[in-house]
C-alpha cells in the first residue's frame, strides 16, 4: 500500500447482519471508483492494528450503521481528540480511541469523520434493507464532497 | 470464616476465564482455581460434515490461531485422503504458520504482556495496557503493533485475507505463491530483524528487575513436550515430538505425533469446561507436563537457524538444566519469532518455493486422520474419524492450551501462596495472579472442549479443606 495516500475510508460491520453491513457496501464501491489519493477498506470492528494506518492520512472517513428509529437517514461527526479515549479491555477501539492511538503513536492528527446511517434490520440477513439501500447514493456523495474538500 | 477471592474476568487473555483463591481465618491461601467459564463444542456439531469442510470450519474456533487450526485440520485431512502433499504447497503451508505464529507472539508479548514489564505490575490497572503502553513507552508499542502487522500481512498477501482465509485445503494449499508477494515479504525482514534485536535486549535488561517473579511464576519441576526435526531442531510445523522431565532428561525422545493417544490422557474437572491432558504413563496429575514456546526451546538441540541459536545459547545459560520459570515464556516468545523470521527468509530465498504443484486431490481412503501442528501457544492436535462417504462421525481435540492447564493451575496457586494477603488485598497482588496466567498466553476460545460433563460445580470450602456446600449449575 501506497503511504502516500490523503484520505483514508474504513467502512466496518458485519455483513451477515442486515444493515450493519452498511460500512462495508459503501467502501467496496469506492473501492470500485479508484478515487486519486483515496483508499478505502473494510472490517468487522476498530481495531488498534488500524492507528499506523490512518496515521498517514489527511482525512480517515469512517462509515457505520446505527440503531435509530429513521431508517435511512445519514448523520456526519467530526471525531474529536481524546487522550483518554483508547479502550484498555475490548476487542474493538471507538473512534476516538482511533484517533488518540494515531496521535501518541504517530504524531498523526488527521481529521475524521464518522458518517453513520440509521439501520431498519440487524437481524441475520445478508443486503441492505431497502430504505438503507436507498440512502446509498446520498451517503456517496457525501463521502465525495469530504474527498474534496481534503484535495 | 473462610473468604474467597474471585478475579472475574481475567484480563489481557484471549477468552473468559476467573480465578478463585480460597483464604482460611488468617488471611492464609489455602488453595487457588483457574476457571474456564466458557464452552465451544466443535467437536460434536462439526459431525455429519463432509471432512473436506474441516478446514473452514475449524479455522473459525479462534480468531487469533485461525491458521493454526486450519493447519492441524487439513493436515488430519490429507492423512484421511491418504496423499502426500506437494513440496512446495508443504513449505507454503510452513510460512504461514510461521507468520501466524509471529503474529500471535506479538499480541501477547506487546499488547498483553508488556504492559506489565514496563509500566510495573503495581501500577494503575487503568493506564496498565497496550495505550499506556503509548503514553510511556510509545516506540514499543509502535514494535508491536509494527511486527503484529508483519505477520498479519504475510496471511494476507498469501491467502487472500487476514481473517479466515480459505486458502488452506486438504491436500496443501489453493494457490502458489506470487513472485510479488515474495518480494514484498523479502524486502521487510530486514526491518523486522532490527525491531526484534531492539525488544530483546530491552527485554533481557528488564528482565533483571523481576528476579521474585521469576522464582514464583510457574516455577516448578514438569515435563516440556514439543516438536522437533529428525535431527533435533526446533519445528513448529511437522516433525515428531519429544518429552522431557524437568532435568532435561529424555522421557520419550522421539515419537510420531499421530500416535498422540498411546502417550496423552484426557482428564475432567467438575468446575472448569477446559480438559486436563496428561503424560499417559504418569497418569493424572503427576503426569503434568509444559507446551508453548518454553517448552519448545526446552526439549530441542538447537532452533536450526544463526540468529534463534544464538538467542537460544543464552536462554539455556537461564537455568541449569531446563528453564523452568513460567515467566520465561515471555523470552522464549522473542526467540521463536526470530527464528520464524529466519525460516520465512530461508524458505522464500529458494527458488523452489514458487512451484506451481502446490495440492494433492484425492476422496477419503482412510477412516482416520490426526493432524498435529505447533500453534504458537503449543502442540495442537485434530484427530477425525469419517465414514465411507468421507463424513465426520468421531472428533477429538487437544488445543495447545489445554496441554498447560494443570500447570497453569498450579502456577496460579504459587504466585497467590506468595503474593496473596487476604487480609489486605492490593492491585499488585491480584495482578501478579493474572499475569502468572498470561504468562502462558492462554486461548481460552480455543480451548474449551470438555462435553457430557457441562455443568460446572461450585464449592464453598471450610478453612481446614472441609466441603461445607455444593451448587451445580448446568
Amino acid at each position: 500500500m501506497s503511504e502516500t495516500r490523503q484520505v483514508r475510508v474504513i467502512g466496518f460491520g458485519n455483513t451477515l447482519r442486515g444493515d450493519d453491513g452498511l460500512g462495508w457496501v459503501a467502501a467496496e464501491a469506492l473501492q470500485q471508483q479508484t478515487l486519486p489519493g483515496v483508499e478505502a477498506l473494510t472490517c468487522h470492528q476498530l481495531t488498534l492494528d488500524l492507528v499506523e494506518w490512518i496515521s498517514a492520512a489527511r482525512l480517515v472517513i469512517l462509515i457505520d450503521a446505527e440503531a435509530g428509529d429513521s431508517p435511512g437517514q445519514i448523520s456526519q461527526r467530526e471525531v474529536s481528540f481524546d487522550p483518554n479515549a483508547a479502550d484498555t479491555l475490548h476487542h474493538h477501539q471507538s473512534p476516538e480511541g482511533l484517533l488518540a492511538g494515531a496521535r501518541a503513536l504517530y504524531g498523526a492528527a488527521p481529521r475524521m469523520v464518522l458518517l453513520t446511517v440509521c439501520g431498519k434490520s440487524f437481524e441475520f440477513a445478508e443486503g441492505l434493507s431497502p430504505e438503507v439501500s436507498a440512502a446509498l447514493p446520498d451517503l456517496l456523495a457525501r463521502i465525495e464532497a469530504l474527498i474534496r474538500s481534503a484535495a | 470464616m473462610t473468604k474467597q477471592i474471585v478475579i472475574d474476568p481475567v484480563t489481557r487473555i484471549e477468552g473468559h476465564s476467573k480465578i478463585t483463591i480460597q483464604i482460611d481465618e488468617n488471611g492464609g491461601v489455602t488453595d487457588a482455581r483457574f476457571h474456564v467459564t466458557q464452552y465451544r463444542g466443535f467437536e460434536k456439531f462439526i459431525e455429519g460434515r463432509p471432512f473436506y469442510e474441516m478446514p473452514g470450519i475449524m479455522g473459525r474456533i479462534c480468531g487469533i490461531c485461525t491458521i493454526s487450526h486450519m493447519l492441524a485440520s487439513a493436515k488430519a485431512t490429507d492423512r484421511i485422503m491418504a496423499v502426500r502433499v506437494p513440496e512446495t504447497g508443504h513449505r507454503l503451508r510452513q510460512i504461514i504458520n510461521l507468520a501466524s505464529i509471529i503474529q500471535s507472539h506479538a499480541l501477547s508479548f506487546f499488547h498483553l504482556s508488556s504492559p506489565d514489564f514496563l509500566l510495573g505490575m503495581e501500577s494503575d490497572p487503568a493506564k496498565r495496557s497496550i495505550f499506556g503502553l503509548m503514553q510511556m513507552y510509545p516506540e514499543v508499542a509502535r514494535d508491536g503493533i509494527r511486527l503484529r502487522r508483519f505477520g498479519q500481512e504475510i496471511i494476507e498477501w498469501m491467502a487472500g485475507k487476514r481473517l479466515h482465509p480459505t486458502w488452506i485445503v486438504p491436500g496443501g494449499v489453493a494457490s502458489p505463491l506470487e513472485p510479488e508477494v515474495r518480494d514484498r515479504i523479502l524486502a521487510t525482514i530486514p526491518e523486522i530483524y532490527v525491531l526484534l534485536q531492539r525488544n530483546l535486549d530491552w527485554f533481557k535488561r528488564k528482565m533483571e528487575d523481576y528476579a521474585q517473579e521469576i522464582r514464583t511464576f510457574g516455577n516448578f519441576p514438569t515435563m516440556f513436550m514439543g516438536t522437533i526435526t529428525p535431527k533435533g531442531e526446533l519445528d513448529l510445523y511437522d516433525g515428531h515430538l519429544r518429552i522431557v522431565d524437568d532435568r532435561g532428561h529424555m522421557v520419550e525422545p522421539s515419537f510420531k505425533a499421530q500416535r498422540y493417544a498411546d502417550y496423552i490422557g484426557e482428564a475432567v474437572e467438575p468446575w472448569t469446561f477446559m480438559k486436563f491432558p496428561y503424560y499417559k504413563p504418569m497418569g493424572y496429575p503427576d503426569g503434568i507436563y509444559r507446551v508453548g514456546p518454553l517448552a519448545r526451546l526446552n526439549v530441542i538441540d538447537s532452533c536450526g537457524t544463526p540468529r534463534a541459536d544464538q538467542e537460544w545459547a543464552e536462554f539455556r545459560q537461564l537455568d541449569r538444566r531446563v528453564v523452568l520459570s513460567s515467566f520465561y515464556y515471555h523470552y522464549a516468545r522473542l526467540i521463536e519469532c526470530l527464528y520464524a523470521v529466519e525460516k520465512i527468509e530461508m524458505m522464500l530465498d529458494d527458488p523452489d518455493i514458487l512451484g506451481k504443484m502446490v495440492r494433492a486431490n484425492a476422496g477419503p481412503n482412510s477412516e482416520e486422520g490426526v493432524g498435529v501442528t505447533e500453534a504458537p501457544r503449543g502442540t495442537l492436535i485434530h484427530h477425525y474419524r469419517v465414514d465411507e462417504q468421507g463424513r465426520i462421525v468421531w472428533a477429538n481435540m487437544i488445543v495447545s492450551t489445554t496441554h498447560n492447564n494443570m500447570a497453569m493451575n498450579r502456577a496460579v496457586q504459587q504466585v497467590a501462596h506468595r503474593y496473596v494477603d487476604g487480609n489486605k488485598l492490593t492491585e499488585g497482588m491480584l495482578n501478579r495472579v493474572e499475569a502468572v496466567i498470561r504468562t502462558f498466553d492462554p486461548c481460552l476460545s480455543c480451548s474449551t472442549h470438555a462435553q457430557n460433563e457441562l455443568p460446572i460445580q461450585y464449592e464453598l470450602v471450610g478453612p481446614h479443606g472441609e466441603k461445607l456446600d455444593e451448587v451445580t449449575r448446568g
